[in-house]
Formats: structure tokens, C-alpha cells, sequence
């Protein structure tokens, strides 16, 4: 629940509720995804998330910690709660500058998550 | 026993419509197939559009995602990891019952009722002469039956653009087109802009042809534009199999055997049985008919006759395009607005035709990203899944996807045989060899290179270019290739196998050359043509 929550709010950058968090249990269970060093990091140290994910996208794009976060994505995106995240829609002209943040940022994430992988696995 | 005058094996695209036309003519006919269906997801789905179901309904993982999560599972790019839980059901079965040995090639089959139509893209384009000619189909006979089966599943289109000479021949009776989605309306008009000089590159663009009904035909509804036609097949507008299945499975001289696989015939005074394995039982049975319409698609039927003739050492040869994708962005639609309403299918068909004489076209064809989920595109994307998903929000209603099929002559390193294999139910599993010659692979690299600069003229930029893996086409062919004579593993253009009396084939088994365009179309009209043509 707790690896839940954290991969929820990462992604959302907001809280994700209870229902979303069991579903994605489940789906764990379900798909037979272990655990693995990386991920109880990230789930333990939700300020790491980005970076290391970031760094697998990369490296490592079929990563464990790439595909718990990937399957988060496709739980929110199914939940009539979330998916307005996830559709497309219309954006004013400024909106590019939150675009072009968002991108500066994964960048700079990506090159702290590279520096950060090697002691985390 | 009862005898029948056909057996036909096989409920796809080519076995439903074969047995239409032997039902019409008067015949009693069987049909076998491996009967797969969906009987979970399908009636889960409402009548809603695909962004209203998005925002309303909380049971839609189940359908979007699987009741075992298995769409959202992380899959590497490979033929049918597209297909969507309510199409899962065309591939069930098929790794334990249709065993395939390949380095190479990794094809899809189905065992399902309508095979694998029952998901196909619904694209139609007809063979010119030149085209048939090569393939060794009588031009004459097919574009009446290419008539006969348009006005069967309903086509609709926009006739009389640049399409026209490659997608409809002489076709009538097309219906309007269904709307064009706003990112591919805008290729269009910039061709429009910039024809002659596109013409000049040799390419020629226009609207497809759609087996997805625009006006309500024979009990079927018109497109609702849901834009779920890759989940389900609510209205009926789209042509599948099924379609066919059903409206034959009425009349008093058509019977339907279900949950059986066809491994091999005998031949027998006057008659021919079907030897069967029963997929739950798995035990062998046999069905006694006339003659036996073999329609299991090129691979299928090629197991069956391998498995039915003296086969030691042979090897058939095999057909199949080549087919790569490249995402584009068109950047003067990036952020805005996408209608509701549309569908996902191909938008609009853009074809290659460098020696201007209809012989080697290679097909481009443009879909719009507009119901498949985000998060498959997140997979692709190397950047975190946070950051991605917001940018890929922004993005998506400025991406197409262009896929292009190549045309395939038959050439050396492409061939499929028998070998023992003791794990699977029937003994055996079907080694594949496919192979691209140098000059293939120089050739398609020169046209894809050629496609993109034509998409980036008409303002669709690439951002990279994927070849899946060989197969991924989803269009085989040319296993047992027309042939005059009676010279076994080929056929004559009746379709009848060579040895046999009373064995005849009505897939795509029989061309000796595939063209890039979509290929359903042309199977349904052969079997059309083959079953039109056999003795009652």
C-alpha cells in the first residue's frame, strides 16, 4: 500500500485514493512482479522516484521499478477519478512554458538518477 | 455419417465468406473451426463514446486493462501484444495449438470464430490487373467477386480522390466516407496544396476504404463514431466474420462445428474426411464430405496439407510484407482539442508507386492516436513516467501513426516446414525460415526514407522509425503457389490442390505475390471466386 501511494502521488503529484492503491496490490499479484533493491528505494524515499526513473528509462527501460510505475500509470488512467490527466485537451500558448519545465526538470532528474543508481541497487 | 457436400475449414474472413457463397449456391456445407470467442468483456462495454467512458465508468480497467491486468503488463514490441483484452480471445489457445519453430519470424494465428478478421484494421484496397496478374489471380473473375463481396460487407469511402486507382478499381456502391479525424485533415489539405509536387515524388494520398458501414446496410447500424472500434463491435458496423457466421447460420444447409482444429484430410472414394483434433477432449474425430474447402489461412492450411500429402524433405515457400511504423508529430496540432466523436481506424492511405504502372506499390497508411491508452506510449518514451505523461498529454492530439507495408515477390530464405515436436497436441510445429535478402532490406530502407520525407512535406514529422518483428504484417501468403499442372503443394486456379480430387484451397495459400495493400479484402474475394467456381 505504501509503494502504492507513493508511485501514485509521484506520477499525479497529488494523492491517489484507497481504491487505486488495492488495485495496483492486486495487479501486482496478479502480473507476479517481485520486489528488487531499486524499487523498495524509491518506495521508501519518494524524492528519489523521478530520478531513478528517470535514469531506468534510459539504461534500463524494462526495469522492475519501470514497469510497477508504468502499470501505476495505466491504473490511474482507467479511474474515471484521475483520467482527465491522461486524455488529451486543449492547451493555451503558455501552457508550453509548464511543457518546457516539466521537460528542463526530467532532464535534471534523469543526469541526479544516473548519479544515484549505482548505490541504490 | 453425415455427408456434406463441402466441409469447409475454417470461419475467417475466407472460410466465412466461401461458405456463403457454396450455402447460396445450394450446397450443404460444414464448418469447422477452433470457435474461440470473447464471452467476458464484450458485454461489459456501454454504448458510450470512448472519452465518456473514460470519465464515467469505474469498471473500464477491466476491459481497457484485463480482469488479470494483462494490457498493462510491460511487453516488448511484438506481433498481437496490440490486440486489446476484448480481442485477446483471437490468439487464445494458438501458443499451445499451432506450434511455430522461427529466429525469424513470428507470426499471429488465431483459433478463434472469425479468425483473426475478427480484429482486423478493416482497410480495403483492390489489386490492379498488374497486381493480380503477378499473383496469379485472373483479373477478370476477381474484380466481379472484388463487386460481390464489397456489396456483401459494405465499404464506405470517399471515391474519386488520388486513392482512387489504388484502393477501389472499378468498384460501385461505396458508401460516403465517415468523418476524417482534424490532425489527418490537415495532411490531407496540405497535400492538396502541394500535389503536383508529390505526385512528382511519385506518391499519391487520399481517403481508404473502410469495411465500416457510414449508412445502416442489412440490419446493421451505422458508425456511432464511439471510437471504440478496438474493443468492440457494438453496432455491427464494421465487417467481421462473425457478421457473415451468423446471417449463414440460420438456413437449413449450413451446420457449424465449433472447438475443433482441422490437422489433416484423407481422400477416400468420392469424398474426403477431415481429421480433426478436439481441443478440450483432444481426441481425434472425423467428418466425412464432398469436397473439402481448406480456408485456415496460409499457415494453417499449410500444416494441413504438409501433415496430409507425402512431405519428407518439403519445404513451401512463404509470403508476407514487411511492415514498419513511425510515429509523427504534426506540430500545428499539438495542444488542441480533439472531437469526441471519430474513430481510431486508418484516416487516410498513402501509396508509392514509383514505376507509375500499379506492379510494386507500397502502402503507407495514417492512423490517429485517439483510444488506445497513454501509458502504452509512456513505455516508449525515454523520460520518467511524471514528466512523460505531461508532455505526452500535450502531444497526443498531434500524433499520427504511419505504418507502411511493402510488397513481397517470392525470393530466396523464406520457408516453412514440418518438424516433430512431442510437446504439442497435434506432434508437430511449423519451422519458419524468413529471411530479408540485402536488396530487400536496401529497398525498403530507400522507400521508408521516402515515406518520411513525404510525411514531413505534407507536415507529419517522424520522430523514429520501428520494424517489428517479420510477421508483425499479419498478412501471409504463398505457401502453395497457382501453378498450371497438377504438381503437388501448389494449386490450380480453381484452387484445387495438386494430387487431390477433392481438395480445394480458398485463402490467400495460392499467390505468388503479395501486395502491400490491405490484404482481406483480396483473400475474401478469392474464396469468393474459388467457392463461385467449384462443382456442386
Amino acid at each position: 500500500m505504501n509503494e502504492a501511494r507513493a508511485f501514485g502521488r509521484y506520477i499525479l503529484e497529488r494523492d491517489v485514493d484507497a481504491v487505486t492503491c488495492e488495485r495496483y496490490d492486486r495487479a501486482v499479484r496478479e502480473l507476479g512482479y517481485g520486489d528488487d533493491a531499486t524499487t523498495r528505494f524509491a518506495a521508501g524515499n519518494p524524492w528519489s522516484i523521478a530520478a531513478l526513473d528517470g535514469a531506468l528509462a534510459l539504461a534500463e527501460p524494462d526495469a522492475l521499478l519501470r514497469k510497477k510505475l508504468l502499470l501505476m500509470a495505466a491504473i490511474l488512467e482507467t479511474r474515471p477519478a484521475y483520467c482527465d490527466a491522461f486524455l488529451p485537451r486543449h492547451r493555451l500558448p503558455l501552457d508550453a512554458l509548464s511543457i518546457g519545465y516539466a521537460l528542463l526538470r526530467a532532464a535534471v532528474q534523469t543526469a541526479l538518477g544516473l548519479l544515484l543508481r549505482p548505490f541504490v541497487r | 455419417m453425415t455427408h456434406y457436400d463441402f466441409i469447409v475449414a475454417g470461419s475467417g474472413a475466407t472460410g466465412a465468406m466461401a461458405a456463403q457463397t457454396l450455402a447460396q449456391r445450394g450446397a450443404t456445407v460444414l464448418i469447422l473451426d477452433g470457435g474461440r470467442h470473447d464471452d467476458r468483456y464484450a458485454s461489459l462495454i456501454p454504448q458510450k463514446t470512448f472519452v465518456d467512458i473514460r470519465r464515467e465508468e469505474e469498471e473500464q480497467h477491466r476491459y481497457f486493462l484485463g480482469d488479470a491486468f494483462e494490457s498493462a503488463a510491460y511487453r516488448k514490441i511484438a506481433p498481437g501484444v496490440q490486440l486489446t483484452p476484448p480481442r485477446r480471445f483471437i490468439v487464445d489457445a494458438v501458443d499451445e495449438l499451432l506450434k511455430v519453430r522461427s529466429n525469424s519470424f513470428a507470426p499471429v494465428e488465431s483459433l478463434a470464430r472469425g479468425g483473426l478478421a475478427s480484429g482486423w484494421g478493416l482497410h480495403c484496397g483492390v489489386y490492379s490487373d498488374a497486381e493480380l496478374e503477378l499473383a496469379s489471380l485472373p483479373p477478370g473473375d476477381m474484380r466481379a467477386a472484388y463487386q460481390t463481396v464489397a456489396d456483401r460487407i459494405g465499404i464506405s469511402g470517399a471515391a474519386g480522390d488520388d486513392a482512387q486507382p489504388y484502393t477501389y478499381g472499378d468498384l460501385q456502391r461505396i458508401a460516403p466516407p465517415l468523418p476524417l479525424d482534424p490532425t489527418a485533415a490537415l495532411l490531407e489539405s496540405a497535400y492538396q496544396r502541394k500535389r503536383e509536387h508529390i505526385n512528382l515524388r511519385d506518391f499519391h494520398l487520399g481517403r481508404p476504404a473502410l469495411a465500416l458501414l457510414s449508412q445502416p446496410k442489412d440490419g446493421r447500424g451505422a458508425s456511432t463514431l464511439r471510437d471504440m472500434d478496438f474493443y468492440d463491435d457494438a453496432e455491427r458496423a464494421a465487417w467481421r466474420p462473425a457478421i457473415t457466421l451468423d446471417a449463414i447460420a440460420g438456413l437449413p444447409n449450413v451446420a457449424y462445428e465449433s472447438n475443433v482444429l482441422v490437422t489433416r484430410f484423407e481422400e477416400r472414394d468420392g469424398g474426403v474426411d477431415a481429421v480433426v483434433l478436439d481441443i478440450d477432449g483432444r481426441d481425434e474425430r472425423r467428418f466425412t464430405g464432398k469436397r473439402l474447402v481448406l480456408a485456415c489461412g496460409a499457415l494453417g492450411t499449410a500444416r494441413v496439407v504438409l501433415r496430409s500429402l507425402p512431405s519428407e524433405n518439403v519445404r513451401l515457400p512463404l509470403l508476407c510484407n514487411t511492415y514498419t511504423y513511425m510515429p509523427c508529430i504534426v506540430p500545428a496540432r499539438i495542444g488542441r482539442a480533439m472531437p469526441e466523436r471519430g474513430n481510431s481506424l486508418v484516416q487516410l492511405a498513402l501509396f508509392h508507386d514509383p514505376d507509375t504502372a500499379q506492379r510494386d506499390i507500397a502502402v503507407g497508411t495514417i492512423f490517429s492516436y485517439r483510444s488506445l491508452m497513454l501509458f502504452r506510449l509512456l513505455r516508449e518514451t525515454p523520460l520518467n513516467v511524471r514528466d512523460a505523461r505531461i508532455f505526452m498529454q500535450y502531444l497526443l492530439s498531434g500524433l499520427l501513426i504511419a505504418g507502411i507495408d511493402h510488397p513481397q515477390a517470392r525470393s530466396e530464405g523464406k520457408s516453412l516446414w514440418l518438424e516433430p515436436d512431442p510437446t504439442s497436441p497435434t506432434g508437430d510445429a511449423l519451422a519458419i525460415a524468413f529471411d530479408l535478402t540485402a536488396g530487400e532490406l536496401l529497398q525498403y530502407d530507400e522507400r521508408e526514407r521516402a515515406f518520411a520525407q513525404t510525411l514531413r512535406s505534407l507536415g507529419a514529422w517522424p520522430v523514429k522509425r520501428v520494424r517489428p518483428p517479420l510477421g508483425s504484417s499479419i498478412h501471409y501468403a504463398g505457401t502453395l503457389p497457382f501453378a498450371t499442372g497438377q504438381r503437388p503443394f501448389t494449386l490450380d486456379r480453381s484452387g484445387r490442390l495438386g494430387g487431390t480430387q477433392n481438395v480445394f484451397v480458398a485463402d490467400g495459400s495460392g499467390f505468388t505475390f503479395l501486395p502491400a495493400k490491405g490484404l482481406t479484402l483480396s483473400l475474401m474475394a478469392n474464396a469468393h471466386r474459388v467457392a463461385a467456381g467449384l462443382p456442386l
